[in-house]
């Protein structure tokens, strides 16, 4: 299988570049924000402030020091008195992705490996969306930042919008080496100092680190007007235990072992596994949050393909539009 | 042999087997350390769900183990042979020993091969497995033929050596006596103080078992409570053609007569059969006749040729080879003689003009000459050396005869011998008696029965009155010597009381007593006449229709050689010609030098008795110089080529109901469900194995329910 990178001239640069399928599937979509963001430039989402645009907002009276031809006289002439025409301002979007860095997303998988099948970490799984995202984002000109959470905020890259940049996130993810803790909520907070206000905060992580820091500090994002996205990346095997009879499990963070046999635990497992997972739903989701299992056992393509069709399709205030 | 209580193990040293246990344990073992290390991301969850699992739970593993380790031990439990022994049964600890006698029924027809396999390596097998399976602490196999015998003098403890002297069992050819092997098991059974079993391992074939109540008394002699089981080995067949000699006509010829063989052919199945059949003389094939027999239809062959050299002959008769080899060929034989000889009893004194005896001797050999060799012997001095060269023979002026001489002409027409008896002297009466008791057949063995002697006047002589023309001996008179029997007059003659059942009166005197009667004894003919010839009893003698009379009765009572008295198994006797000798021997047809023979006679008149023949085939006599003195024929009986089978199951009920009470047949049967004798208690091996499946379900039971 070839993989093809962002960048045609640079294939070798990562082995989370995006695939032609993946790119295939991600080809119609777009990377919009369901709230309206701030930017530095003039783009295509709506800013909470007003500008000079094709999308009217609003009427107020004249006051000195309008701009004359913001007047609208049509109004005058009917009932004499000065309005001012009020546009939407459309700026740019800044994406923010935070990538879990942490050992559990070296989980690998237990089932027996079979030949001629790929076998991906969650790592792996997580920068491969990352990477998507970013390209997408890129492609349509808004700027992506990065930031590793490995004991917490590991390194980060600023936000940009251009294709070596875009080279410089995928280097910094293929650089890293997933160990220990995330410390995702530490993680976040610190990159929410220089984050500014209003953009879109995407984490990809396992999420197996207390909930109530991580929603707090996602609570941060979330005051300063972020729309927050997590990818919950979950590997099969961890969704459903393979039966590979008794063995040694180690706690890939903790260095904790256990015992156990597949057989006796696995109802017991899956049934806890997903009551937390429901849990971690609900209280994104309370908070406006999109949450999405992101199962290695599914292509990315097909993953963040799905989620940004139904985005757009529920956003309403924007028309899909091909990139 | 280990007790446990109650349970005796006849293989104890499988024990060691317990090993096996430890497979279950190392296994259990690497699956509880497993070394499988599997990273995975949090163990939170699994934490929590092993810590939910209950106690019984976390002891599957314990009772999987248990449930394997219990099914280890009732397979090695199941190896080791543990039999249940009742109370009070003896057993070795005791000082008690179990016996088991295996029977091997090595008859004829055991040695059958059908579709390239021997049914006696069938029975070498089942006996060895027997022997093996039994496990009993002394044995001994006893092979069933027509003289049963032991393979060891006495019971051994070697049974690894019997075993392997198994290998050496080959059939003969004989017809098993399985009553006298029973008998024989019942003598080596008696120094057994424990268990005692008898296995009969037989083709069961229904010929060779047919005498239930001698069987019956057999067991019956059989010590109290031997067990008695009977294996049958190999299918009821009946796909087999037998053939033997039925006759040879004359056994003496002279040389230049014409000789007739009778082959006697079986189809003992039920499907047509035509083969061809050939007559072999001296080892080279005759003739060969074409035959069709329909399903268990008996015919007879006729073949004829003629005796053109002076000595003995050997006779074969043959059909091509089908599933039982040994019934395919016949055997006789034929002594070509010089002369005819006919043995003339009588005490009157040789060679004196007017006796019985002169007038005779001259009819059947004027002047010593003809085709008719004479030989004179007194009537106290009838044996079997004297007779056994003889055609026929004449009782004339006899006086009293001792009872050897009766037997010896008994067993002279038994044979096919004819014996023409005169009724001239006052001792005939009495010889008459003599004859008819020892022969001990209720009606006697003469035509008719002699009382008081009678003398008539010279004036008032007896005549004949009806004579039967068509009697064979009689169909030489032409109708002048017819005229001139009617003129005979006859001066003493005797009262008798009519002619008995089975005789043939040929003449009658004119007041309705028999004159001359013939009556059939065994395969010979006696010829018994009211009168005698010398010239104080009447005038026969005095014409030339008595020389017609003797030449015709001589040529019909002429001896004829019968196969059926000379059986595997029996005794053969071969009369010596010539002067024999001391370096004499017997050759037997496999060319084997028999020991075991008895002489008889003085030079001369020398034969030699084989007591018991080991084969069918011609025994030689032969003398230190290669000269072959006397060659005799044995055949396989003819029963032995009926291959059916008789059912196990019917012959046990047959015996029990004859009486063989203190007897117990066990089922016959083959295969897993066989128990055998059970010597040694009652066998736990299958129980023991059902209990090892049990705990092989449970715990794949367990394993199942579990997984779920």
């Amino acid at each position: 299988m070839k993989d093809v990178g962002v960048d045609d001239g640079n294939q070798n640069h990562g082995q989370y570049d995006l695939r032609v399928e993946d790119m295939a599937m991600l080809h119609g979509c777009r990377f919009t924000t369901r709230r309206p963001v701030l930017g530095h430039y003039t783009g295509r989402h709506a800013s909470p402030l007003r500008g000079q645009s094709v999308e009217f907002a609003d009427y107020r009276e004249y006051l000195p020091g309008d701009d004359v031809s913001a007047i609208d006289w049509k109004v005058y002439g009917r009932s004499d008195k000065l309005f001012v025409r009020l546009f939407e301002h459309q700026s740019d979007m800044t994406v923010r992705l935070m990538v879990d860095a942490s050992a559990s997303m070296q989980f690998a998988g237990i089932s027996p490996k079979q030949k001629n099948v790929e076998w991906a970490t969650k790592y792996d799984h997580a920068c491969r969306l990352a990477s998507a995202i970013a390209w997408v984002v890129t492609r349509q000109q808004d700027r992506v930042g990065l930031g590793l959470a490995s004991g917490g905020l590991a390194t980060s890259l600023p936000a940009r919008s251009s294709m070596p940049h875009m080279q410089q996130v995928l280097r910094m993810l293929k650089d890293a080496t997933p160990r220990g803790v995330a410390g995702l909520a530490s993680a976040l907070r610190d990159m929410a100092e220089g984050a500014g206000r209003r953009g879109v905060l995407v984490v990809c992580s396992d999420l197996h680190e207390p909930m109530e820091p991580i929603l707090e500090s996602l609570d941060l994002y979330l005051h300063r007007g972020y729309e927050a996205i997590v990818f919950h990346v979950l590997h099969a095997d961890e969704l459903s235990l393979p039966d590979i009879g008794e063995a040694l499990f180690v706690d890939s963070e903790t260095g904790a072992k256990l015992r156990v046999n597949i057989a006796d635990v696995r109802a017991d497992y899956e049934t806890r596994l997903t009551a937390v997972l429901e849990r971690w739903a609900s209280a994104l989701v309370s908070r406006g949050i999109d949450h999405n299992i992101a199962s290695t056992a599914e292509p990315i393509g097909k993953i963040l393909g799905r989620y940004l069709r139904a985005r757009e399709s529920s956003t309403g205030r924007f028309t899909p539009s091909r990139v | 042999m280990t007790s446990i209580a109650l349970i005796t193990l006849s293989a104890p040293w499988m024990l060691a087997g317990i090993g096996l246990l430890t497979l279950p344990v190392v296994a259990h073992l690497m699956n509880r350390r497993s070394h499988r290390r599997v990273t995975f991301p949090t163990l939170d969850f699994l934490t929590a769900a092993a810590a939910a699992q209950s106690r019984l739970f976390r002891l599957r593993r314990l009772m999987l183990l248990l449930l394997r380790c219990m099914a280890a031990c009732f397979i090695v439990l199941a190896f080791a042979g543990p039999l249940w022994v009742a109370r009070g049964a003896p057993s070795v600890s005791e000082g008690r020993a179990s016996g088991l006698v295996v029977i091997v029924d090595t008859s004829a027809s055991a040695g059958r091969v059908e579709d390239g396999v021997s049914l006696m390596q069938s029975m070498r097998a089942a006996v060895s497995r027997t022997l093996a399976s039994e496990a009993a602490d002394l044995a001994n196999v006893i092979e069933a033929g027509a003289l049963p015998h032991a393979m060891h003098p006495v019971m051994t403890r070697s049974i690894e050596t019997l075993r392997s002297d198994v290998a050496t069992l080959e059939a003969g050819q004989g017809r098993a006596d399985i009553s006298a092997a029973i008998g024989l098991a019942g003598q080596m059974l008696a120094s057994v103080n424990g268990e005692r079993g008898v296995v009969i391992v037989s083709d069961m074939q229904a010929t060779n078992w047919p005498d239930v109540q001698g069987l019956a008394a057999s067991a019956a002699a059989l010590p109290t409570g031997t067990r008695v089981k009977v294996v049958p080995v190999g299918e009821s067949t009946t796909a087999n053609v037998s053939v033997t000699v039925a006759s040879i006509t004359p056994s003496r010829p002279v040389v230049g007569a014409s000789v007739r063989v009778v082959a006697r052919v079986i189809n003992q199945g039920a499907l047509e059969r035509r083969l061809p059949v050939t007559l072999e003389i001296d080892g080279r094939s005759h003739e060969e006749k074409a035959l069709r027999l329909d399903g268990w239809q008996r015919g007879e062959l006729v073949f004829d040729f003629v005796a053109d050299r002076f000595g003995e002959r050997a006779i074969s008769v043959t059909v091509p080879d089908d599933v039982l080899t040994a019934d395919n060929r016949g055997y006789g034989v034929v002594h070509t003689a010089r002369h005819a000889t006919v043995v003339v009893v009588s005490d009157e004194p040789a060679g004196v003009r007017g006796t019985a005896s002169y007038f005779v001797e001259r009819a059947l050999s004027p002047r010593g000459e003809g085709g008719l060799a004479v030989r004179r012997v007194a009537s106290s001095a009838v044996d079997g050396n004297v007779l056994r060269d003889a055609s026929v023979a004449v009782v004339t002026g006899a006086g009293a005869m001792n009872r050897m001489s009766a037997e010896r002409l008994y067993a002279f027409m038994q044979s096919g011998g004819g014996v023409v008896f005169f009724c001239d002297t006052a001792e005939s009466a009495a010889n008459a008696k003599l004859l008819d008791e020892v022969a001990q057949t209720p009606g006697g063995i003469l035509p008719f029965t002699l009382t008081t002697r009678r003398q008539d006047a010279p004036t008032a002589a007896t005549r004949i009155g009806d004579v039967d023309w068509s009697g064979t001996f009689l169909r030489g008179f032409d109708a002048v010597g017819r005229r001139q029997i009617g003129r005979l007059k006859f001066w003493r003659t005797w009262e008798a009381q009519g002619i008995r059942q089975g005789a043939d009166p040929w003449m009658k005197f004119t007041d309705a007593r028999p004159a001359l009667a013939r009556r059939a004894v065994g395969e010979g003919v006696c010829v018994m006449a009211n009168f005698g010839v010398g010239q104080d009893d009447s005038d026969w003698a005095r014409h030339g229709s008595f020389v017609v009379l003797m030449h015709g009765m001589i040529g019909q009572l002429e001896r004829r050689w019968t196969g059926n008295d000379a059986t595997v198994g029996t005794a053969v006797t071969i009369a010596v010609q010539g002067d024999g000798g001391q370096g004499l021997r017997v050759i037997s047809p496999t060319d084997e030098d028999l020991r075991e023979i008895v002489m008889r006679g003085a030079a001369g008149q020398q034969s030699v008795t084989i007591p018991a023949t080991p084969s069918a085939g011609i025994y030689r006599a032969v003398l230190s110089d290669g000269t072959i003195a006397g060659m005799s024929a044995v055949n396989l009986d003819e029963r032995e080529g009926d291959l059916r089978s008789v059912e196990p199951v019917a012959l046990e009920r047959a015996m029990t109901d004859a009486g063989a009470a203190a007897v117990e047949f066990m089922e016959a049967s083959s295969g897993m469900g066989d128990h055998g004798l059970m010597l040694h208690g009652k066998p736990l091996w299958g129980w023991a194995l059902v209990g090892a499946i049990g705990f092989f379900a449970a715990e794949m039971l367990i394993q199942w329910r579990w997984s779920r």
